[in-house]
């Protein structure tokens, strides 16, 4: 009987916040940018290969990819995404262009001894494409919380896994264990308004719904950048573009 | 005198007489009856009636199916038509037979019958006729004379004619018969499929009122009729009375009476508790009946009882009003009388005690119920719970009460008062598990299901004597006069079985009736004590050892309620401090002559020895003396001298270290550094815990260990000091230290410390930090600023004199002269002094010498006194026996025999009563008055025990006793010597928390200690030393014996300290909302899972293993899983999102261990495999056992993740939080380790661990075990892993592996070859093959000509074996004779061949990125080497690791899913499916040493591995 009374709340409330998406006709963009806002300047630290060096380090070295700052500060890699003010659960109008996602595939390769892309924004539908196109094998070790149990599966060189996730708010983490070092970052999520920054540190959300939203932000290395998991409120003004720049401090963590 | 018809009493008066008596028989038999219908019992089962009716009846309400009653009336529909269908049916059979159809189908039958009659007659006919004819052709072809042979051949003629008449005649009866029954359902057809239709209608409707019905004909039956009015009627009820005594008779758990016959057990106690064994008489139930407000309910409960009468009422209404409409209108058979039903739901009120009195006994599954493991047909109640059972009445029953609320409500409800003439009085409801241990004698038997303790209080008890060494004084013996009675703790023989030669042992194991005892004692051997510490540390020890360790288990002897200074009377004040100071010196003086070889016990047996000796060589032993003789030469054998620390160190094997391997003594950082980072990452915390690890410093990350199997070593530095001539010895001590570490046996030959495998250097890092680490506190400071005065000679004196006085062989009025100077003259002094009396230490001593020889007196004297031999192995005491009271029969000691003495004044005098001990709405906290007792400043005292000492019953005695066992001295004038001599123990050592005051910290102290103290009463209770007919011992089943066995070994050396062992067991209430959160979980999983071998759809290949497979749960309402790491979660938002539930609410999340079966919304049976997380609702958990074992492991996951992030990266967020990396460099977890390892490789790894895996921070250490202990320990993972995953064919202790037989080699040669040709790739793979032989063959004619003398004979054959091979092979391909190549493929075993192809291929093997193959190296060594696998791991195991190594193990291992389902990889190494894949792995590691010795494989290793 409760679960019958809840289940016609949530969906009043449904109705309720469709209707409202309904009446979103005013489309604005979000913009912005995140530096490096460490108390010293960032360094790279190189990896130590400890094994199939030859292929690994064949294009230059490795890198720790736990930051990627470019030389002008702009932080790579740094998710950043819209949610509901009051409830994070809760439904954004979705722009009439923005229905579907536009690819069906989204592939995350290991050429050489690490992730590329390092970091991946899916939309829940697209499927993940785990991809070895280098002569060595490696792992994927994917692990993702309730929403997505993960699982650990071999790649040969020159083989790929598909993998199907689910929009959570835990990220999940890829990794390969073969060579310890390798990591990567998938996040998805069950609407189009988000972002990673690129190696400026700047990203672009656009036709997303005006009103008053929080934009969550969040990077491997700090974990939730700003204002934590509920993220800082902006005002999306129709037919026009909010600026959010941020500080990413690792000492914050 | 004439006769007369005048009676001979006067008649009117006979009359009134008779009359008067008529009516006082009457009367007495009015009130007999009136009596017997006021029985005690008899209301209470009259009420229980009003129970019954009211419970059934508002059942009757609830279930009524409201919500499904237009469901219900769509199926009367259906099952009018359905009705109407077969009427018509009925019909149509009657026109089609002419009208009456009964009268028909009796036709019919009549018919059958008559025609089966008529068959049968026939057929005996047949047969008898059958027999005649054989005997007439017998007869015939015997007879001799033709005439009559012809008569007989005519006859026989006849006959056979006659038969093959009746043959006809029956075969036309047959016919009749299938044509009648033919006719019969031809005409029916479709009345029957009518009748099918109704049925199943009818059972449909059945299954939506099934639970409804049930309850109305119950409340039916149960609600008060006319007739039970009657009969319940005073008077009346004495004749077939609805009311009776209910027992249950028992003959075989009779009642033990003293000394008289056993005699037969009646229970009756369900006279009145009369709901025991019925599930819905919960309490909670019971309680709801009462449905009236009453006067003194508060304005809520009014409120609330208001609005459930009510709609129980309407409810209740509504439900009639249906049952009448089936049972009047639609004329439906409801099994009862609709008039029956009450017309309105009756209330009840019971008080809390009827409550109890009528409820169910908790978890019928495990008891009372006929199908639970204990039922009450079979084990009564009284076995248990003790009480008088044949009583009727409440205080004949002897019951007893819990709590002082509870004796309140029993005096008022029950004029409840302590009944003495029952020896047994019912156990308190605290103490209910000491029951258990009448049968359950392993102790270890009372876990279930692996981690799930069934009996914990008990279990606790159990483990803190066998911690705290109780058994080192009192006997706790498992046989009685031969037979079992309780568990058995005794103290293993000296010297330990296992230092004795094989033949002393047998000698010793050869009398079942008195097997020698097991347990080790529980305190350090104090043999080398000079070695470790000095003589002032031991007297401020001994003095106060929780002063200086407040959490150590070593007892307090000093300083107690009766033995301080301030108590004592005058004489006998300075007795304490010289005892003490005596003690350590005999401890030490002893010690140093250990050391030299000139310790007592050596001595005197080398004096006897040299006396013995020479008698032996002249033949004049007498047969006392020779025996005397072999046992001192056994002594001395056994007595090996020993080293000092001084001259030699040596290792963990034995060897001494050269000195020059142990670095100098360092305080350097680094050093210091190194020394706190081995200490923190050797597994020493799995064990120990140490203030100095508990913050983060010198770059270690803080680790807050609460291990406290092995001591506390937090001011071990102020411990571990040896004195030289008075002066501290650093370097003497630091060698006690490096020694203990590197191999602690060389100073405690019997202690449980494992062999770290520490290299000398390291242990001198160990030490030194260990050393470095000062305390300055408070509390240590007055310990240490207290030392124990030295005793004067006046002093010494006079204790001695104590001891001599009672000494059998001193003469009394000499005592004062000895005193002075010793015993100078035997004669007069001591005639009858023995040679090994304590006394002898005062003969002949020089003027000097006095004080120690007086001190070394006393401590001797003392030691043995208090039984300090008890824990510690002192030499002097090598043969003493336990000194207390033995306690295997202690449970039943008859009150009478303990002295309570002045007790009830002392405990008025000392503490302060206090109703109840805790906070009744939060357990863990104590009660309110307790804790304003404590801030009195007096100890708070529970009313309980207060009431218990006061009534003189065993638990007050005990519980004192353990209290402060020195009490029942009060106000008594003892001699010092009878003083009482038990110790004071202390079993809980709670940490205070942060910020909590020192009165919150006292209070909680002492209410943990409460606790600990009433746990270890619950076992000792328990021992009552009944011997129990064999029929009710819990005697295992072999699997589950090695379970409960090695339980007890596992716990001996705290394996579970590192190792995760068990997983732990959740009970999880399935409802509606919860099999959607699983059905949602099982989705999620069910998406990533499409190339598991063991589909979460439709488990295929290994659906027997239990990583896979489950059973479907035996109650889908109530799910069992087993799980390890759990944490609490909220849903997530996508959770929230699809199942609308409430996001605060708790989840408890737990990654299962074994596969876990559920039934989903849909009534789906759904398997989750092992491996994965699960969430449910822990509102919905009913009971939960942790997991048992893997602190260290846990306890060291943050901290190396902290200590190098990049290799040991923590993944997840909040509870899940975990690095797997971490645990792989771990001590692994245990579970599944039967199945795992071969239990040879475990036996032997046990006795003497060696390296497996390259990575780790630490190795398994080496343990000071016995084979015994070893094979319990084999015995147990096989047994457990049996039970628990039968599906996988577990054998053990041994085992075949079938890979290794001959005939599977070639089996599996010939099937590879087979599946190349079936995949047409066999002309491919035998093209590829002979090029590959030709280059070996190239190379081999290449190693023939290099080779010289005798090597190259055999080079030659290899070559010309080779060169047959190409040529065969060659003819074969060349030819395209696929026979001809099947056949040379097979014999050249390619199967073997290409299966270590997969393996170990550099470069292209999978395998070699992480593990070393043999000879071919690992890129990078991440896991053991394969080789292991052959002696190590079983076979299924390896297969299923290897098909899914997520499955198998408790973390997430880094090891992929190398042979993904349904993927074709690798096939240029090997062909086949994943599966014949990960098999071919398997066989070849099976077989690795064999394989790899194949030329094949040789040559091609060296050809691909660079010459390796």
């Amino acid at each position: 009987m409760r679960s019958l009374l809840s289940a016609a709340v949530t969906a009043a409330l449904a109705v309720v916040v469709f209707a409202g998406s309904a009446a979103a006709d005013d489309w604005g963009t979000v913009k912005g940018r995140v530096t490096w806002g460490g108390k010293s300047a960032y360094k790279p630290e190189k990896i130590e290969v400890t094994k199939d060096q030859e292929h690994c380090l064949g294009k230059g070295d490795l890198f720790r990819e736990e930051f990627v700052v470019g030389k002008n500060g702009g932080v790579k890699d740094v998710f950043v995404w819209l949610q509901d003010a009051s409830d994070p659960t809760a439904k954004l109008p979705i722009h009439p262009s923005l229905k579907k996602p536009k690819t069906k595939e989204v592939v995350m390769d290991q050429p050489c001894c690490k992730f590329v892309p390092h970091a991946i924004a899916l939309r829940e539908g697209q499927v993940l494409i785990g991809k070895n196109s280098s002569p060595i094998a490696h792992n994927m070790h994917w692990l993702g919380g309730d929403d997505n149990p993960g699982d650990n599966k071999l790649i040969p060189a020159g083989g790929q896994i598909e993998i199907t996730l689910n929009a959570s708010r835990s990220p999940v983490e890829v990794k390969c264990d073969i060579h310890g070092w390798m990591k990567g970052w998938v996040r998805v999520f069950n609407h189009p308004y988000f972002a990673l920054t690129d190696a400026d540190g700047k990203f672009e959300i656009k036709n997303a719904p005006a009103g008053k939203y929080n934009i969550v932000m969040w990077q491997e290395g700090v974990g939730w950048v700003n204002g934590g998991k509920k993220g800082q409120p902006i005002e999306i003004p129709a037919d026009k573009t909010v600026e959010v720049d941020e500080k990413l401090k690792p000492e914050d963590k | 005198m004439a006769a007369t018809d005048k009676p001979y009493r006067n008649q009117y008066r006979l009359d009134v007489v008779f009359g008067a008596s008529c009516v006082l028989l009457l009367l007495t038999t009015v009130w007999m009856l009136y009596d017997d219908h006021n029985r005690p019992f008899k209301p209470i089962q009259r009420k229980f009636r009003d129970v019954e009716d009211a419970l059934y009846t508002q059942q009757m309400a609830e279930k009524f199916p409201q919500d499904r009653l237009d469901k219900i009336k769509a199926v009367w529909e259906e099952a009018d038509k359905a009705r109407e269908k077969v009427k018509k049916a009925k019909e149509e059979v009657a026109t089609k037979v002419g009208g009456d159809a009964d009268a028909w189908l009796k036709k019919q039958a009549l018919e059958k019958a008559r025609l089966e009659a008529q068959y049968q007659d026939t057929k005996a006919t047949y047969d008898s006729e059958v027999s005649l004819y054989n005997i007439l052709v017998d007869q015939r072809d015997n007879a001799t004379e033709p005439g009559h042979k012809k008569k007989l051949d005519e006859a026989a003629q006849a006959k056979k004619k006659l038969i093959a008449e009746l043959d006809k005649k029956l075969q036309d009866l047959q016919r009749q018969l299938t044509e009648n029954e033919r006719v019969t359902s031809d005409t029916l057809a479709e009345q029957k499929k009518a009748e099918d239709e109704l049925a199943a209608i009818e059972d449909n409707l059945r299954k939506l009122t099934n639970d409804f019905d049930r309850t109305a004909k119950l409340s039916a039956q149960k609600s008060w009729k006319v007739g039970d009015w009657f009969r319940a009627l005073p008077i009346i009820d004495g004749f077939a009375s609805p009311y009776k005594i209910q027992q249950v008779t028992l003959n075989d758990l009779t009642i033990e009476y003293g000394s008289f016959k056993d005699v037969p057990r009646y229970d009756r106690c369900t006279t009145c508790h009369l709901a025991i064994d019925r599930g819905g008489f919960t309490p909670a139930a019971l309680r709801r009946l009462d449905l009236e407000e009453k006067k003194d309910d508060s304005e809520q409960v009014k409120k609330e009882k208001k609005s459930r009468r009510e709609a129980l009422q309407e409810r209740y209404k509504e439900a009639v009003k249906f049952v009448k409409e089936r049972g009047d209108d639609r004329k439906e058979d409801l099994g009862f009388k609709v008039g029956d039903l009450a017309s309105k739901v009756p209330s009840v009120r019971l008080s809390e005690a009827q409550v109890r009195m009528y409820s169910a006994h908790p978890r019928l599954g495990l008891f009372v119920d006929s199908n639970s493991p204990h039922p009450v047909e079979k084990f009564g109640c009284t076995t248990c719970h003790a009480g008088q059972g044949s009583a009727t009445e409440f205080y004949f029953a002897a019951h007893t009460p819990d709590n002082t609320a509870q004796k309140k409500e029993w005096e008022k409800e029950h004029k409840w008062e302590p009944f003495h003439d029952w020896e047994f009085p019912m156990l308190p409801a605290r103490f209910v598990e000491s029951g258990c241990v009448k049968c359950h004698h392993q102790m270890t038997d009372l876990i279930r299901y692996g981690s799930q303790e069934e009996a914990p209080k008990l279990l606790r008890g159990y483990n803190l004597v066998r911690e705290n060494g109780c058994f080192g004084c009192h006997e706790i013996s498992g046989l009685k006069s031969g037979k079992a009675v309780g568990p058995d703790l005794r103290l293993e023989p000296w010297p330990a079985l296992e230092q004795l030669t094989a033949d002393e042992r047998a000698k010793i194991l050869a009398d079942p009736g008195n097997p020698p005892g097991t347990m080790r004692k529980v305190g350090p051997s104090l043999r080398r004590i000079s070695e470790k510490t000095n003589e002032v540390w031991a007297r401020k020890w001994i003095n106060s050892p929780r002063g200086f360790r407040p959490d150590t288990r070593m007892p307090h002897f000093y300083n107690l309620s009766t033995n301080n200074a301030d108590v004592l009377p005058q004489d006998q004040k300075d007795y304490p401090a010289t005892e003490i100071s005596s003690i350590a010196h005999y401890l030490f003086e002893e010690s140093q002559a250990y050391l030299t070889g000139t310790d007592r016990f050596r001595r005197f047996n080398e004096d006897r020895l040299k006396y013995l000796k020479p008698l032996e060589e002249r033949g004049q032993l007498s047969d006392k003396q020779a025996k005397e003789l072999i046992e001192v030469r056994r002594r001395l054998e056994i007595a090996v001298k020993p080293t000092p620390l001084a001259l030699q160190i040596v290792d963990g094997d034995g060897k001494p270290v050269p000195e020059g391997d142990i670095p100098a003594s360092s305080d350097k950082a680094d050093d210091l550094k190194a020394g706190r980072q081995l200490f923190t990452e050797r597994g020493c915390l799995a064990c120990h815990s140490h203030a100095g690890t508990e913050k983060a410093g010198a770059d270690l990350a803080a680790v807050a260990g609460e291990a406290h199997f092995g001591p506390n070593l937090s001011r071990l530095a102020e411990k571990v000091v040896v004195h030289l001539k008075g002066q501290k010895d650093p370097v003497a001590s630091r060698r006690w230290l490096i020694q203990w570490v590197l191999n602690p046996n060389v100073s405690h030959p019997r202690t449980r410390m494992p062999i770290m495998h520490l290299k000398p250097a390291e242990a001198a890092r160990v030490a030194d930090w260990l050393l470095s680490q000062k305390v300055d506190d408070r509390e240590f400071q007055e310990w240490n600023d207290k030392d124990v005065p030295a005793p004067t000679q006046e002093m010494l004196k006079n204790l001695a004199r104590v001891y001599l006085k009672k000494a059998p062989a001193v003469n009394t009025l000499k005592v004062d002269e000895v005193l002075e100077k010793g015993f100078t003259d035997l004669k007069t002094e001591a005639p009858l002094m023995t040679d090994d009396a304590d006394e002898q230490v005062l003969v002949n001593i020089k003027p000097g010498d006095l004080n120690d020889k007086l001190k070394y007196y006393i401590g001797k004297k003392a030691v043995g006194r208090m039984g300090c031999f008890a824990c510690h192995d002192i030499p002097g005491y090598e043969y003493a026996k336990p000194i207390g009271t033995p306690l295997n029969d202690w449970g039943k000691k008859d009150p009478a025999r303990l002295a309570f003495e002045d007790i009830v004044a002392f405990v008025k005098a000392n503490y302060q009563t206090v109703p109840a001990r805790d906070d009744p709405t939060d357990k863990a906290k104590p009660a309110k008055k307790w804790t304003e007792a404590v801030k009195d400043g007096k100890k708070p005292y529970e009313q309980f025990f207060f009431d218990a000492l006061e009534g003189h019953m065993r638990e007050g005695f005990l519980h004192q006793k353990i209290e402060d066992p020195r009490s029942y001295d009060y106000n008594r004038d003892m001699k010092w010597d009878d003083r009482l001599r038990m110790p004071q123990f202390r079993f809980a050592h709670p940490r205070r928390t942060d910020g909590e005051g020192d009165d919150e910290f006292k209070a909680r102290t002492d209410q943990a200690e409460a606790e600990a103290r009433e746990a270890v009463m619950t076992f000792i209770l328990g021992l009552v030393a009944e011997p129990i007919h064999p029929r009710y011992l819990n005697n295992p089943p072999p699997d589950r014996l090695a379970e409960v066995k090695g339980r007890q070994v596992l716990e001996k050396f705290n394996c579970a300290g590192c190792h995760l062992v068990r997983p732990g067991v959740y009970e999880v209430r399935a409802d509606q909302q919860t099999r959607e959160l699983l059905k949602l979980s099982h989705d999620t999983v069910a998406k990533g899972l499409s190339t598991d071998y063991g589909d979460v759809k439709a488990p295929i290949d290994f659906a027997a293993d239990n990583a896979w497979g489950a059973p479907p749960p035996a109650d889908p309402d109530r799910l069992q899983m087993f799980g390890v790491r759990p944490g609490i979660r909220k849903p997530t938002p996508r959770q929230v999102e699809q199942l609308g539930i409430d996001p605060d609410r708790d989840l408890l999340r737990f990654r299962l261990a074994d596969a876990a079966a559920f039934v989903d919304p849909a009534r789906q049976v759904k398997v989750f495999p092992a491996g994965v997380n699960v969430g449910v609702f822990k509102d919905q958990v009913v009971s939960e056992s942790r997991s048992f074992g893997g602190t260290f492991a846990d306890l060291m996951v943050p901290y190396l993740a902290k200590k190098d992030l990049t290799k040991y990266k923590m993944e997840g967020e909040g509870d899940d939080r975990d690095s797997n990396t971490a645990r792989r460099d771990l001590p692994p977890p245990l579970v599944r380790e039967g199945e795992r390892v071969q239990p040879e490789w475990l036996f032997t790894f046990l006795r003497n661990p060696t390296p497996i895996r390259p990575q780790v921070i630490l190795r398994m250490p080496k343990f000071n075990m016995s084979d015994d202990d070893a094979k319990a320990l084999v015995n147990y993972f096989g047994g457990a892993d049996k039970l628990r995953n039968p599906g996988i064919g577990l054998t053990y202790p041994y085992l075949t592996v079938p890979q290794r037989d001959e005939f599977y080699w070639r089996e599996r040669s010939a099937d590879y070859v087979g599946r190349l040709e079936k995949a047409g790739e066999l002309e491919a793979r035998g093209k590829s093959y002979l090029e590959e032989t030709q280059k070996r063959l190239e190379a081999a004619r290449e190693a023939a000509t290099a080779a010289k003398d005798d090597a190259k004979k055999e080079a030659e054959a290899q070559r010309d074996a080779l060169e047959a091979e190409v040529k065969a092979l060659k003819e074969a391909v060349d030819t395209k004779n696929a026979a001809r190549l099947k056949k040379s493929l097979e014999e050249a075993q390619l199967y073997w061949s290409d299966g270590y192809r997969l393996l170990a291929t550099t470069g292209k093997s999978i395998c070699l990125d992480c593990h070393r193959v043999g000879a071919v190296k690992a890129k990078e060594e991440q896991g053991p080497p394969l080789e292991l696998a052959f002696s190590r791991l079983r076979p299924d195991w390896t297969e299923h690791w290897m098909a899914n190594p997520d499955r198998l193990l408790t973390y997430p291992t880094p090891m992929p899913q190398n042979f993904p389902r349904g993927q074709l990889l690798f096939q240029e190494l090997m062909s086949g499916s994943s599966l014949e894949q990960v098999g071919a792995a398997r066989d070849v590691l099976m077989n690795l040493p064999k394989v790899a010795d194949m030329p094949v494989n040789r040559s091609y290793r060296a050809a691909t591995s660079g010459g390796k």
